[in-house]
């Protein structure tokens, strides 16, 4: 029998609870690369988002104690990595533009420097959005959530995240228009 | 003919609405040039946000959560005393949540209720009533009707007495 990645998930953390540690090794091997690649998508930069999943881990160690299995495991994560990820962007405001103006300096290939500016872009636009539209575009956009999915980890109703969806498209879609 | 919302083209190009409500705005697509045109220029704009996703080797999975395993099973002591306080905060907020709202209201009402206890003595009061009681029944025993008309008579301040007239000294003659 197959199981699911939820059933297999809710398997490990009871095992995990019950004082084997070596089952939380696997919890992270089954989220990484959810939580990497949603980092990746708030920072645009594959460091930092290698950072956030070691700040989640030890969350995820510290409170699976407290976690209610009324809701899904991977809701739950979800909620801590973009709870995380908005503390780290608030955080490390300072040093990334610090970072774009040592960039500015190093020497790369055209095709390279297009993806970058092409990063740039995006990330200036993605940016510009409201805090909530952003987290909800992104969990749209790039993670592939269903609407009700992202109500649930962000905490509120369906048409919210739609409202929310639409407003960061037309955000969105203003911003590339005007450049 | 009424053109489509952005919240329509959103919905079609992530495909949130239903079969029901999808296949009416496929439909419409095919009858509205502008709505199409609209359409196709979103979903354009929606795959130039699309950024290519990192993909990173098992091997880098491992560093790292061999680097979490570190942390969390063998912390120095500060990550242990944080680890601890952040348990017991938690574990406070959440396991304990309805006990501490209810310790806090009856610590609060305490605080109200105590102070005025302490300073309302229900003997004193009694003891305030009853004098008051006792004095009003002997007055009711010792007055008589006349009472009250002597007292107005022999008031000195019942008229003003002025040289100008002799009420007072009048009533005493007499």
């Amino acid at each position: 029998m197959i199981l699911s990645k939820e059933e297999l998930v809710s398997n490990l953390i009871e095992k995990f609870l019950e004082g084997d540690k070596s089952c939380f090794v696997k919890i992270l091997k089954l989220i990484s690369s959810d939580v990497i690649n949603l980092a990746y998508c708030y920072t645009h930069n594959l460091e930092d988002a290698k950072d956030i999943f070691q700040e989640v881990s030890i969350k995820i160690f510290k409170y699976l104690k407290f976690f209610k299995k009324k809701a899904k495991f991977t809701t739950w994560v979800y909620r801590i990595a973009v709870n995380t990820c908005i503390d780290f962007l608030r955080k490390k405001k300072k040093t990334m533009v610090m970072k774009e103006e040592i960039m500015k300096d190093e020497n790369f290939s055209r095709e390279e420097l297009e993806n970058r500016e092409r990063l740039k872009m995006i990330r200036e636009t993605l940016n510009n959005l409201p805090p909530k539209a952003k987290t909800v575009f992104i969990l749209r956009h790039y993670q592939g959530l269903k609407i009700v999915e992202i109500s649930r980890i962000l905490g509120c109703s369906e048409s919210s995240v739609k409202t929310h969806l639409v407003r960061a498209i037309a955000i969105i879609r203003k911003n590339l228009e005007e450049r | 003919m009424k053109h489509l919302s952005l919240k329509d083209l959103a919905s079609l190009c992530y495909v949130d609405s239903d079969t029901q409500v999808n296949s009416k705005l496929v439909h419409h697509l095919r009858v509205c040039p502008k709505c199409l045109k609209e359409y196709q220029k979103l979903k354009t704009l929606l795959s130039d946000l699309t950024v290519k996703l990192p993909q990173i080797k098992e091997e880098e999975v491992e560093k790292l959560i061999e680097k979490v395993k570190e942390k969390i099973l063998e912390p120095n002591f500060l990550e242990r005393v944080k680890y601890r306080w952040d348990y017991l905060i938690v574990h406070l907020r959440w396991r304990l949540a309805p006990q501490l709202l209810i310790a806090t209201v009856a610590v609060i009402l305490a605080l109200i209720i105590l102070p005025w206890w302490r300073s309302y003595n229900i003997d004193r009061e009694f003891n305030i009533l009853r004098l008051e009681a006792e004095l009003s029944l002997e007055d009711l025993n010792n007055i008589s009707p006349f009472d009250f008309w002597e007292d107005t008579i022999n008031s000195d301040n019942f008229l003003p007495s002025t040289p100008q007239n002799n009420f007072g000294r009048a009533h005493k003659e007499t």
